[in-house]
């Protein structure tokens, strides 16, 4: 059995913060988005756009709160939110630290499942297709990725310890072309 | 002819036996990351691969990792160890880490655990001499009923071998019920708890710079020797007296007692976020 893991890879010199990934999941799953796309600033300049959603982490911490045992792990890597034995306590919504899972209206919670019937259908998930720029990928975590992509970027420093499955391109400073 | 058959039926068995091995791993997985459609389908796999639905389970997860080439090896050691040791137990080798799954009979087995698992380490060294520098890292889980529950106890130790080296130095064999303030810490983030720990032990830091001193370092080894003048003077390789006059110089540059319940637990924790941010490992 391979050791597969599934992720994103944010390309952050390719994400101009257009929001079609948000919009996408949203039209998805019935008016909830759960990808967020977020502007990372330095004290004078924008910096960047930055699309998060769940980071199906390696050690999830979701898995270990929730009293109802509704998340569980695929085999390759995604971890999935069974919507219909969820009770609503919100213990994962707290214990996420990227607050990935989010409250439905009804009280219930949902979350990312990483579109896996598409990706098991051979396409990719809404979000990434919807990237217009191309720059949100599915990669599998565990392969040798190319040079220069991150597992935390200084421009949004993430916390590490679930060993979250994402991966950045990190922004570069932007380039002036007109007289200061 | 008979040859032939004869080396038929070997293939037959090693092939049966490759996929008897595969089924098992992928079992584990789907067991250790609550893979699972239903509860009546943990019952139908369980049942098939010989394990008790309604039986107490605990996780041991072993972080090889400069041994990572010797995987197999270890875990041979490991499987004979715990074969000997527990009436029940599945072992699975992924990528760096070897998990040992066990299912606790009966009531010794429990509290013997960790014991078990530092016995487990030192025979693990010894036979593996030739990495002088690699140390193996053991988390454990907690005990948890039901097979369904046997994810809990797989996170668990998994994280009590990320967050177990900042209990102690040179911490080897980790439970999750020890990690105690830690489990917390951990959910925040770097920048937050950069702010409260120079915010609690900036002024010490400042005067050690001015000073020459170390006093943050004496603080944190205070704290690691759970306040034992004694220990922290050893571990200082300092007398006594010279500790005793050090904390009262700390004291009296925080401005306040360290006996004081607020300001020895807020130092308490700077220490223990300090500690973290240096191993950069959060």
């Amino acid at each position: 059995m391979e050791n597969i893991q599934l992720g994103f890879l944010v390309n952050m010199q390719k994400c101009v913060g257009c929001g079609a990934c948000q919009l996408a999941c949203e039209l998805k799953h019935n008016h909830v988005s759960n990808r967020q796309v977020l502007s990372v600033k330095s004290d004078k300049l924008e910096w960047g756009f930055l699309s998060m959603s769940c980071n199906h982490c390696a050690n999830p911490e979701c898995i270990l709160i929730c009293p109802d045992n509704c998340y569980r792990k695929l085999r390759n890597g995604i971890v999935l939110h069974d919507y219909s034995a969820c009770k609503g306590c919100g213990r994962c919504m707290a214990a996420c630290p990227f607050k990935a899972p989010r409250k439905k209206e009804n009280g219930k919670v949902v979350k990312c499942d990483m579109c896996y019937e598409r990706l098991q259908a051979g396409k990719q998930p809404e979000c990434v297709e919807a990237c217009i720029t191309g720059a949100l990928r599915i990669v599998d975590v565990n392969r040798p990725l190319p040079a220069g992509v991150l597992k935390t970027t200084s421009q949004y420093p993430i916390v590490q310890f679930t060993n979250p499955s994402i991966r950045f391109v990190p922004s570069k400073m932007p380039q002036c072309f007109w007289r200061k | 002819m008979n040859e032939i058959m004869l080396q038929l039926c070997q293939d037959l068995c090693r092939i049966s036996l490759e996929m008897d091995m595969a089924a098992k791993k992928q079992f584990m997985y789907d067991l250790l990351h609550h893979n699972f459609n239903s509860e009546s389908e943990i019952r139908i796999l369980t049942s098939r691969w010989n394990i008790g639905v309604d039986s107490d389970y605990q996780v041991c997860v072993i972080d090889v990792g400069k041994w990572q080439k010797n995987i197999d090896e270890v875990a041979e050691i490991c499987q004979e160890f715990v074969d000997r040791r527990y009436r029940s137990s599945i072992l699975s080798v992924t990528g760096e880490q070897i998990i040992i799954l066990l299912e606790l009979l009966e009531e010794g087995g429990r509290a013997n655990t960790k014991e078990n698992m530092i016995v487990l380490s030192n025979r693990i060294d010894d036979t593996q001499k030739e990495f002088e520098d690699a140390t193996i890292h053991i988390g454990i889980g907690r005990i948890y009923h039901g097979a369904k529950n046997i994810s809990r106890s797989f996170q668990e130790a998994k994280q009590s071998i990320l967050l177990g080296e900042f209990i102690k130095r040179d911490n080897r064999v980790t439970g999750y019920d020890e990690l105690g303030i830690l489990k917390l810490l951990s959910h925040i983030n770097l920048e937050e708890q950069d702010d409260f720990c120079q915010e609690v032990l900036g002024v010490l830091m400042d005067y050690d710079s001015q000073h020459n001193t170390d006093m943050v370092h004496t603080l944190e080894m205070y704290y690691l020797c759970k306040e034992d003048l004694q220990q922290t003077a050893e571990q200082l390789y300092m007398h006594s007296n010279t500790l005793r006059k050090r904390l009262r110089k700390i004291e009296e540059v925080l401005g306040g007692s360290l006996d004081d319940s607020e300001i020895r637990v807020k130092c308490y924790l700077a220490c223990q976020i300090g500690r973290m941010l240096k191993m950069k490992c959060l």
